[in-house]
């Protein structure tokens, strides 16, 4: 029974997860023309569709072929830098496009540190701020278990965000290149294949392969994910059955499980002390260039 | 029996230019937004809502708020094939992207009747028939059609507190599509317009709405009223609809002459404005 009631605590927390709002990169046209001027649009929400301009610190970068920052923006607590705007739920740069080949625009954004704590069971987890600030003596626990426990103490949760712009179709073979985020997916395959079905992914920890890390493919504004796990190579292939645009994520939890002052007298529970990781790469459906009509 | 099949190439053919005629939308980014953003409005052309082409030519583009108008002409950044306008949202309430863009004129000369032919970009009066190189075409070459196209654009931003009820009221253009129902009912399904040309409702004119990243068309034509229903179903939590109409070959904008012709064709042209509209809609005017 004990293992039964372990296992839903386990869904439970798998929802908890997956409930995160997602943070990316959505321009609004995914090939540019030299001397455009473009716009690099971010914003959070779930399956593809913006719920609001995200919290805490945000910094986005795009980078142009020749590796140089060519555009930077910084967000912090909602107040914008000289270089960033916003429309609605987007927070977005712009950068004039002076070269050729593929721009890539990055995101890095810090929502700081949760605590994430399951009070009562089959219910969703509460969430508060740092572990180390929460004042424990003064909440009203009336209500809880006497098994509640702390599920997460991120000291931060930090989200990547990285997607393509090709200059005129001029570089499709530079999306295969990592560009140094802590935690990211990079696509093996060609950009231009994307919507013709399998197509492998790399997922990157500090640089190197991470293995059986789960990736989930969205295609935007639908419910329904397509869900994979890395293999030892930190490789995973996903079959992207339409044009998209597709929303690749990975979630990667640095840290270990701990046993913390605070919890319910009859839980022996550990929770997960450290930080969270997420990644999410734009495809979208229109990298290429076409044809004027 | 032939001219019942002559008839139908006709019609096929009519139909077919119609539909393929090339029309010019604006699609904000979201359809809400806060005070003091920088509202951003992609202007793009083509079919079925994906920008094919930048919009060349007259191009006018004027933000309606509720205390005066923006115009924005001439600010148009561009980024691949859209030309991308701002402005800032400085009040509460609605504003409405009111824009019209021509390219100029348009004639097709069938050089081999039923099908076969060219497209000059020029007015019939100003083309230049003695001079063109007719020995490629048949005896019975005419000019099915000649005309100025003229495109409208419409889109709603919802600032705060915003009334929604305004988005039903016309903004004066010559085409013009008014959508009847509140435009955050988009995406529940049956959903009705009014088509305006001149101000007045324009009966049996041809309407259509096409979701964005589905090619799919839902099609009606206007009653007596200029009104017809659209589905517009959503099954995705984020929708955009671009939703348009075309005066086309209609007798009430267009007149059927007399034109340089073949010497074995007795076929009139249409001649006159050709004015295409497209509103778009989209189903997150509440924020979240």
């Amino acid at each position: 029974m004990k293992r039964i009631l372990a296992c839903l605590t386990l869904v439970a927390l798998c929802f908890s997860v997956a409930d995160a709002h997602d943070t990316w990169l959505m321009p609004p046209i995914g090939w540019v023309g030299q001397d455009d001027n473009s716009i690099v649009p971010l914003t959070e929400g779930h399956h593809g569709v913006p719920e609001g301009a995200p919290p805490g610190a945000i910094y986005i970068d795009v980078v142009s072929p020749s590796g140089s920052v060519v555009a930077s923006g910084e967000i912090i607590d909602e107040v914008l830098d000289v270089n960033s705007k916003k429309n609605g739920p987007y927070y977005y740069i712009g950068f004039d496009v002076a070269e050729t080949g593929m721009y890539v625009a990055k995101a890095e954004h810090h929502e700081g540190a949760l605590t994430f704590i399951f009070t009562k069971f089959g219910e969703e987890p509460i969430e508060e701020g740092p572990y180390a600030d929460i004042g424990w003596d003064a909440m009203d626990k009336s209500e809880w278990d006497d098994d509640w426990y702390i599920a997460e103490a991120y000291d931060d949760v930090v989200k990547f965000t990285k997607t393509f712009l090709v200059v005129e179709n001029s570089d499709f073979t530079s999306a295969s290149l990592p560009v140094g985020q802590k935690l990211e997916i990079v696509p093996l395959d060609n950009l231009t294949s994307v919507g013709e079905g399998n197509f492998q992914f790399q997922v990157l920890f500090d640089g190197a392969a991470c293995p059986d890390c789960e990736v989930s493919a969205m295609k935007a504004y639908l419910d329904d994910d397509i869900v994979g796990t890395t293999d030892d190579e930190g490789k995973v292939t996903f079959n992207l059955f339409e044009e998209g645009p597709w929303l690749i994520k990975a979630m990667y939890k640095d840290g270990d499980l701990q046993t913390l002052d605070q919890h319910g007298p009859e839980s022996s529970e550990n929770s997960f002390v450290g930080t969270v990781y997420y990644h999410i790469l734009t495809l979208r459906p229109d990298h290429e260039q076409p044809e004027a009509t | 029996m032939r001219r019942i099949i002559s008839y139908l190439i006709v019609f096929v053919l009519c139909c077919t230019l119609t539909t393929s005629a090339h029309e010019t939308y604006v699609r904000p980014i979201s359809g809400w937004a806060n005070l003091d953003d920088t509202v951003f409005l992609p202007l793009g052309s083509g079919h079925s809502a994906a920008s094919t082409e930048l919009p060349v030519g007259i191009i006018n583009i004027t933000v309606v708020g509720p205390s005066g108008d923006e115009i924005l002409d001439d600010q148009g950044a561009i980024d691949g094939f859209w030309t991308v306008y701002n402005f800032n949202l400085a009040e509460p309430g609605l504003f409405v992207v009111d824009g019209y863009h021509s390219e100029g004129a348009w004639t097709r000369i069938v050089t081999a009747p039923p099908t076969e032919g060219i497209w000059e970009h020029n007015y019939v009066d100003d083309i230049d028939f003695d001079s063109m190189d007719k020995a490629e075409w048949a005896d019975d070459w005419y000019v099915e059609k000649s005309y100025v196209k003229h495109c409208s654009v419409k889109a709603f931003v919802a600032g705060p507190e915003a009334d929604f009820s305004k988005a039903s009221e016309p903004v004066g253009q010559l085409l013009e599509i008014v959508p009847l129902d509140n435009i955050t009912a988009v995406g529940e399904g049956d959903f009705q317009f009014q088509v305006l040309f001149n101000g007045e409702p324009f009966s049996g004119a041809d309407i259509w709405a096409v979701k964005v990243g589905d090619d799919s068309w839902v099609e009606s034509v206007t009653d007596d009223e200029g009104k017809a229903v659209l589905n517009l179903t959503s099954a995705s939590d984020l929708d955009e609809w671009i939703v348009k109409s075309i005066t086309g070959m209609d007798t009430r904008v267009m007149d059927y002459v007399d034109q340089p012709r073949g010497d074995a064709s007795s076929e009139k042209t249409y001649v006159g404005p050709s004015y295409i509209t497209a509103l778009t809609l989209r189903t997150d005017y509440v924020a979240e």
